[in-house]
């Protein structure tokens, strides 16, 4: 009995076997169900609820004829520190949104990793260099208050735009590579049908169109690749982006050359 | 009657009509036992069929999905390169994505073309209310005349600008 038992195990086990792998079979070759890319690529910024008005107090402290010069300075000093202060807190809050949406975003690979991390350590740094702009203002005047504005304000334009730029065509480029995946499926799908039916009867139309899809594929995963190089180079941030866009056209290219294939295949199934 | 005779009249002694059916059922019902050996052979072929009969269903299931390679037919998952639903769907997932890249590009892009404008703008707005001008200002950050009964908010580069003066 328990020899008995013992064959119709290991027959049973090779039976799940060959149904498990028929089963893996089946699963990878039909596409997952496609995640609808994430609307939240550009990070919103926060509205500091700062406006003219608020700035136009300054100008009134200095045209009020009932202050005296040393009331006037005080006054005029006090709304510069809140503004600026209120300003400072609001691009802080700006950085912590990139922060994150950079943690959320979906990374795949040490590369991507790696890149992920670089952001988020400038990302880092800009929060630090807040701080310290902020800590200066307790002891600043007036133009030590202006001084600090134009030396943030300099700042933004050269170190913390590019980053915002980089940070964001990132995350872009994070959400694509789900579509690159269901595309390489879908390709692999394509090319085992076309080549089925090559098999039975040659057709130049369907090659041809085959061969058509695979090229525009093979530029789009290039150029992919290059987008990828670039944000990890930190390249300005118009040229990652240029070639992020290049990679989806081509994507997209590819898809439309996908119909034409499967056009042509409905024409030689059996009607 | 001598013993012989008693011994010879034992050969017509017959088991009743009754018992002899009785006994013979009894005896076709009873289980048939064989050699060792043979039993054993007999459970490991009924084993054996059991594991075969499994390794064929999967095989057939294999040959239907047409993992197999070298099929002459196109199994019917192989369809699914086919399906316009899917290929429409993955298609416009990809729309989705460019019109996004397309967003962040132009959001950059007037972002930093509208600053310095804007920002000058809030500027001159701040310098006429500071002097009591009745003068329309020219501009607040998002080109809203000062008849506008809600200030547009400044951005963040915006109020710094305007901040610096």
């Amino acid at each position: 009995m328990k020899f008995s038992g013992i064959i119709t195990v290991a027959g049973m086990c090779a039976g799940l076997l060959t149904v498990a792998f028929s089963a893996t079979a089946f699963a990878a070759v039909t596409p997952a169900p496609v995640a609808v890319a994430s609307a939240a690529t550009v990070v919103a910024l926060n509205d500091c609820g700062l406006t003219a008005d608020d700035v136009a107090q300054i100008g009134a402290i200095q045209s009020d004829p009932t202050l005296s010069a040393t009331e006037e300075i005080t006054k005029e000093l006090a709304v510069r520190k809140q503004l600026i202060g209120k300003t400072i807190s609001c691009a802080q809050a700006d950085v912590q949104s990139l922060q994150k949406a950079l943690a959320a975003a979906p990374v795949s690979g040490d590369a991507a990793a790696g890149i992920q991390t670089q952001l988020q350590g400038r990302l880092n740094d800009a929060a630090i260099f807040y701080t310290l702009e902020l800590g200066k203002l307790n002891d600043a005047g007036i133009s030590g208050s202006e001084s600090i504005a134009r030396d943030i304000l300099a700042w933004r334009a050269g170190t913390y735009a590019p980053l915002l730029g980089q940070v964001n065509n990132f995350i872009l480029w994070t959400g694509n590579q789900n579509l690159f995946s269901t595309a390489q499926t879908r390709m692999n799908q394509t090319q085992q049908a076309v080549s089925f039916f090559e098999s039975a009867s040659a057709n130049t139309d369907l090659q041809n169109a085959f061969d058509a899809a695979y090229s525009s594929f093979r530029t789009a995963k290039s150029t992919n690749a290059n987008a990828q190089a670039a944000l990890a180079q930190s390249l300005p941030s118009d040229q990652s982006l240029l070639l992020i866009k290049q990679s989806l056209d081509a994507l997209s290219d590819t898809y439309q050359k996908f119909f034409a294939v499967t056009d042509i295949i409905k024409t030689l199934l059996p009607q | 009657m001598n013993l012989s005779d008693i011994f010879k009249q034992f050969k017509n002694i017959v088991p009743d009509a009754g018992y002899t059916e009785k006994s013979r059922r009894a005896i076709l019902a009873s289980p048939q036992t064989m050699a060792i050996r043979e039993r054993g052979i007999m459970i490991f072929l009924r084993s054996l069929e059991t594991g075969v009969a499994l390794v064929l269903a999967g095989f057939f299931i294999l040959l239907a999905t047409g993992s197999l390679s070298g099929g002459k037919y196109l199994a019917p998952v192989q369809y699914s390169v086919i399906d316009p639903n899917g290929l429409h769907a993955e298609a416009q997932a990809i729309d989705i994505q460019i019109q996004l890249a397309n967003l962040d590009y132009s959001t950059v892009t007037s972002t930093s073309e509208s600053t310095t404008a804007t920002a000058t703008a809030a500027v001159r707005a701040l310098i006429i209310k500071g002097t009591g001008t009745a003068t329309t200002s020219t501009a607040t950050s998002t080109g809203a005349d000062a008849s506008s009964t809600a200030p547009a908010p400044l951005s963040v580069d915006q109020a710094l600008q305007a901040l610096t003066q």
